[in-house]
């Protein structure tokens, strides 16, 4: 310790120190982060003398190297920077021991109560809100809706919100979306309804996602999909539209219904819902509806050779990082990416 | 169908096709909750991807078990952070309430904090709270602590080490 206790010119010399690292990286390298590391505890002692100042700047302007194994320690002290000193003083010392303690329930429904109160201004106004969302290829965003609604868009996405006095929609345009509902605080209660080119989704304290099918060329034409995952929803069919002809799905269910039909309930899969967590998840699902799937969240034309659609994919995948999802398939599977530019790849057979 | 199944265990398919319901099952058993347990196991199978050397476990349950114990215990911390961190906020002066996204970001500052000091000895961790979100010198620390200031220097040394430590692991 006696080491750190001298005046620092004494300690940072410029020539590596004699001590060994076993199967380092270059020698030189691990010897200015650890002179980096010197520097830093010095310079934050409270009590920088001129000497140490000037001999720390003259060691910053030896090298280039030098400079970046600083800039490198810098990296590491970031989150220091982004916590209000009182805040973390607090915190970082409270107990580990949480079970003693009652939970007060998430951060993010005491973020929503915040919110809501903060935006309530005395006015009616407030309750009438029109805006558009929506998100390129790749891109998920969540949206608060001024009653405390949650909406998040998957990729490519598109929606317009209505808030009138009577109403709350929401104009599903294109892609796919979850809504997390929550009960309209204001004295009459205004209905909640999902449009969609299909027909209506009215939720009743619920979580759930509607998924426009455009995309998907089978035999039910301009299809919506929903899935209840809390709660539970009534789909109505747009040229079906008299009472009591909805259907009713629950939580662990989904649908697919179009302007004049809807399909029988099924029950919800674990790959369902996980793009809200950025997640693709595949049991045993053939290659060709993977990459199909795949290609929603990338940039640029993504195909699957026929030859090759029948292999099967399991496995969990991270749907911001298409690059890897297609490194590891191509890793795993008898198949070969052809790529004639980034913006177009083909999987095929090797 | 037998190219479609290279083999037990050689790659993320195999190693999910075998062993993800295990999993599942064993998280959900822990934690007694059916959705934190697949949110769970779903990000063991996440943190596989782009691992190159997966063909060559000799155990891959005893494997996924402990990349899942280390995130069960990540979310554990994570949550008496956030605990801790709600009570802070809620004793304090209502003046200016800080919104969601900077809420989240500094949730997240801390949550990385706690981390890197991790595995520090109590005496260690309190060395560095005090000089970094006290701002005390190392004078002052030395005195409060009853310490020499050489000390309060090593100690200052041994965090930044497993800061910066704890920081490549993340990278990693």
């Amino acid at each position: 310790m006696a080491e750190y206790g001298q005046p620092a010119a004494a300690n940072m010399p410029d020539s590596p120190k004699t001590e060994q690292t076993p199967a380092a990286r270059t020698q030189p390298e691990q010897n200015l982060h650890k002179q980096a590391l010197e520097w830093q505890v010095i310079l934050w002692s409270g009590e920088v003398t001129e000497q140490e100042h000037s001999d720390f700047n003259a060691w910053l302007n030896t090298s280039t190297a030098h400079q970046h194994a600083w800039q490198k320690l810098q990296k590491v002290n970031k989150p220091f920077a982004e916590v209000p000193d009182a805040i973390a003083s607090r915190v970082l010392r409270s107990p580990a021991d949480m079970k003693r303690r009652k939970v007060l329930g998430s951060l993010a429904l005491l973020i929503g109560v915040g919110v809501v109160a903060y935006q309530v201004p005395q006015t009616p106004q407030w309750r009438a809100a029109t805006a558009d969302y929506r998100t390129g290829k790749g891109e998920r965003r969540t949206a608060s809706l001024p009653d405390g609604t949650e909406i998040t868009l998957n990729t490519a996405s598109a929606i317009a919100l209505q808030f009138t006095q009577d109403t709350r929609r929401i104009y599903l345009h294109q892609g796919e979306i979850q809504v997390v509902t929550a009960a309209d605080t204001t004295t009459a209660s205004r209905p909640f309804i999902v449009e969609t080119s299909a027909g209506t989704i009215r939720p009743i304290g619920t979580r759930f996602t509607v998924r426009r099918m455009d995309d998907v060329g089978d035999n039910l034409q301009d299809s919506v999909q929903v899935e209840v995952f809390e709660g539970a929803v009534e789909v109505s069919p747009r040229d079906l539209m008299i009472q009591g002809n909805g259907l009713r799905l629950s939580a662990g269910q989904k649908a697919r219904f179009n302007a004049s039909s809807a399909g029988s309930p099924e029950t919800i899969q674990t790959a369902d819902g996980a793009w809200v967590r950025g997640l693709m998840v595949a049991e045993r699902q053939p290659l060709g509806d993977f990459i199909a799937n795949l290609s929603r969240y990338r940039t640029g034309i993504l195909r699957c050779d026929p030859a090759v659609k029948h292999l099967v994919v399991s496995g969990v995948y991270p749907i911001d990082d298409t690059d890897a999802v297609l490194q590891s398939l191509a890793r795993a599977l008898p198949i070969r990416l052809r790529s004639i530019t980034p913006y177009w790849v083909t999987v095929t057979a090797p | 169908m037998s190219a479609v199944e290279p083999g037990p265990h050689t790659d993320l398919h195999g190693l999910y096709s075998d062993h993800h319901s295990w999993l599942r099952g064993l998280l959900r058993r822990r934690l007694g909750c059916a959705t934190t347990a697949e949110d769970l196991c779903h990000d063991v199978f996440v943190r596989l991807l782009g691992k190159p050397d997966l063909a060559e476990f000799q155990e891959p349950r005893a494997y996924l078990a402990r990349v899942a114990r280390r995130l069960v215990i990540d979310r554990h911390r994570r949550q008496v952070i956030e605990q801790a961190y709600l009570e802070v906020l809620a004793q304090q002066p209502q003046l200016v309430a800080p919104s969601a996204e900077e809420t989240t970001l500094v949730l997240e500052a801390l949550v990385s904090i706690d981390a890197m000091l991790g595995g520090l000895k109590p005496k260690v961790r309190e060395t560095f709270l005090l000089s970094r979100f006290d701002g005390l010198t190392y004078k002052a620390i030395a005195s409060q602590l009853d310490i020499s200031v050489a000390t309060v220097r090593k100690y200052m040394l041994i965090a930044m080490q497993a800061c910066v430590a704890a920081t490549a692991e993340t990278e990693r």
